[in-house]
């Protein structure tokens, strides 16, 4: 129950449903850029907590990150994370496209992760039934292992693994690379596969 | 995260990415040995079992002092330094703790802390000098500072 170990299926159903959610997302882009956005089909890891690190990078590269506490049908962390090269190339599309002045930024990555992350809470929510919230989402631009560290700290003993969801957007001919990370404490977790085997079994059946 | 060395000079032992955890470095002047812990916790009974001694700070500092003595270093003659302990986010507070968990436990100890970079609002990297043992802190688009 503690490992999150899932089958080739299980896998494949996690990929189709995160695929959903970053194309909710680009959904969501596209209309607070009055632009369209393509998505790339989103990379799916599942890692140990303390190597996700070695996923993102340098522990020291300078990251946007946007972190939220996830409470309801399955609780925990949950990160939004922009490599500061692609968060400054974003900002600038966002100004020229919203107008929305410099200055305006910070406000602005909130909203795009608040986009991001409910577009793969609702992909989940459609998939397996499960309602999942979460709380404001706060700011942080600094080295990727500093914005993570206390989440790992206070989860590692009770989940050592993590969900990491890598999409990328197309706008205008940039690509930007975004990375979402769901961190479900150990009692959540189960329940989060359990939905998903349900899920996906029905699915079957339907089919069959 | 969660590691520790105790070595000696000429070696610079690092620690990148700090935000809420402590590199907690001690260091034996004379014998020019030191050892650096990446603290994430401030006590032990906060992480399960499976994890390495050096991750919370009582278990790290008893950790770090037992290699020491194992080397031959003078607890008498230890000093301490620390860096990290950020607050990151508003709405977290485990780097004040490890902080605090951190300065009492030195203080039990009798070892006495001479050099203190922490809180704020930024990540910190460090590297420990045991040549010199200068802790060398790094942020983020800021010049380094030696403590």
């Amino acid at each position: 129950m503690e490992a999150l170990t899932l089958s080739e299926e299980q896998l494949d159903y996690l990929r189709e449903m995160m695929n959903i959610g970053t194309g909710n997302a680009a959904t969501a882009l596209s209309r607070l850029l009055h632009q369209a956005v393509d998505a790339s089909v989103p990379e799916i890891h599942i890692c140990r907590l303390p190597e996700i690190s070695a996923v993102l990078g340098q522990p020291e590269r300078q990251v946007a990150g946007v972190r939220l506490e996830m409470t309801g049908d399955v609780e925990g962390y949950l990160f939004f994370i922009v490599p500061d090269s692609d968060r400054q190339r974003f900002t600038a599309l966002l100004q020229r496209m919203t107008g929305k002045a410099a200055g305006q930024e910070l406000p602005a990555m909130l909203e795009v992760a608040s986009i991001a992350v409910e577009s793969h809470l609702r992909a989940i929510r459609d998939f397996c039934g499960l309602n999942i919230s979460h709380s404001s989402p706060g700011l942080a631009i600094d080295m990727v292992q500093a914005v993570l560290d206390e989440a790992i700290a206070r989860v590692a003993s009770r989940m050592p693994q993590v969900i990491l969801i890598r999409s990328e957007f197309i706008i205008v001919g940039e690509h930007i690379s975004t990375y979402l990370l769901i961190i479900p404490d150990r009692e959540s977790v189960a329940r989060l596969v359990d939905s998903m085997e349900h899920a996906r079994k029905q699915l079957g059946t339907t089919q069959a | 995260m969660g590691e520790g060395i105790v070595t000696l000079a000429p070696a610079v032992i690092s620690a990148d990415g700090l935000g809420s955890c402590v590199a907690l470095a001690l260091y034996d002047g004379g014998r020019r040995m030191g050892g650096l812990a990446h603290v994430m916790l401030p006590r032990q009974g906060d992480a399960c079992p499976a994890f390495t001694r050096y991750q919370c700070a009582d278990t790290a500092l008893a950790a770090l002092l037992e290699e020491l003595q194992r080397m031959g270093a003078q607890v008498p003659q230890v000093v301490a330094k620390i860096a990290g302990g950020a607050r990151m986010f508003a709405f977290s507070g485990i780097g004040e703790q490890n902080v605090a968990s951190i300065r009492q436990l030195l203080a039990e100890t009798k070892i006495p802390l001479v050099g203190a970079d922490t809180g704020g609002r930024h990540g910190r990297s460090v590297e420990f000098h045991l040549e010199s043992g200068k802790l060398i802190v790094r942020e983020l688009g800021q010049a380094d500072k030696e403590i």
